[in-house]
């Protein structure tokens, strides 16, 4: 930590440094001060990106941030839950949430291979091929496989960029 | 005189595209009304209309058990190639459950669903009523289709 001095001996900034980024207080100038005020930091500015403070983004606003989100771009959280009601599904435990996983054989890629499987579960109440997590897999859940097909799952906070 | 008829070819227009636009998908028979005698056999088809893309869907179809029953029921597996349940026909009750249809591809606009063989009992009258299956809703893109179900009715001489 940093202390700055001005030319009135009063102090004017405070500097902190912290892995590698600096957060700067200041106080300003003695008129702008209220009588209330009874230490030298009453506002602050930071020079830093994000001052090593958690990434809070929540790409798709279900109430879970991006990093611990099983689907980044597809809202699967308390605050948007699936179909079924559920909060970060995820029935094959691979990482990836049913809402953003159509690859069932877990190659990294939706393709032919997962339709077959899907096919074979379909009017089921298959856990994995049950996208929207309402109980049983049909054609909501087409719609859902149709739109991942030829994708890998995902993307996944933990897992960002599909591979495991 | 030449701006009023430009005016009303407009409205004209803007009228049938509002129309189209606002048209509800709706699924019903291919006859309102069918009249037939004792004995007989009737075909019927279940036909859906004005449908934006739609991966499938699911019906039970309910009937007078004491005027007609149902022979057959088989789904158009032309237009829904991908999984299909044909329903399980209970004359006792008077329904037939969970006709439920899907496609990969999807369909949009008109489409047959299935046709249905009814024979004919008793005189009287059968309404021909569609409920839509909670196993397979009607859907687009993985949400859910608001659907018109329309009657149709038999009657019996």
């Amino acid at each position: 930590m940093r202390i700055v001095v001005g030319p009135s001996g009063d102090i004017v900034e405070a500097r902190i440094f912290a892995n590698n980024e600096t957060i700067v207080f200041f106080v300003p100038p003695a008129p702008e001060r209220n009588n209330s005020w009874d230490g030298p930091v009453i506002g602050f500015t930071a020079s830093c990106d994000n001052c090593g403070l958690p990434d809070l983004t929540d790409t798709d606003e279900d109430g879970v941030r991006d990093a611990d989100d099983n689907c980044t771009l597809a809202p699967n959280g308390p605050a948007i839950p699936d179909a079924g009601g559920n909060s970060q599904l995820d029935t094959d435990g691979d990482g990836f949430g049913n809402l953003c996983d159509g690859d069932l054989n877990n190659d990294n890629r939706t393709n032919s291979l997962d339709l077959g499987l899907f096919k074979a579960v379909f009017f089921t109440d298959d856990a994995d091929g049950d996208y929207n997590g309402d109980g049983f897999v049909n054609s909501l859940d087409l719609g859902l496989f149709k739109q991942m097909f030829g994708k890998p799952p995902g993307p996944a906070g933990a897992l960002q960029g599909g591979a495991p | 005189m030449k701006l009023m008829i430009s005016k009303m070819a407009w409205l004209c227009l803007l009228t049938t595209f509002a129309t189209a636009a606002l048209a509800e998908p709706t699924v019903g028979f291919s006859a309102s009304r069918i009249k037939a005698g004792v004995g007989e056999t009737i075909t019927i088809q279940i036909v859906m209309s004005d449908f934006p893309t739609t991966e499938g869907g699911g019906l039970t179809l309910r009937f007078n058990p004491s005027v007609v029953r149902v022979v057959d029921v088989e789904i158009d597996s032309a237009t829904w190639n991908f999984v299909t349940r044909d329903g399980v026909i209970d004359n006792d009750k008077g329904r037939v459950k969970d006709l439920l249809f899907s496609s990969f591809s999807g369909v949009a606009g008109d489409a047959v669903v299935a046709t249905v063989t009814l024979e004919t009992l008793g005189r009287g009258r059968s309404r021909l009523k569609l409920v839509e299956s909670g196993l397979n809703p009607f859907g687009s893109g993985g949400n859910s289709l608001d659907v018109a179900l329309i009657k149709s009715v038999v009657s019996v001489r």
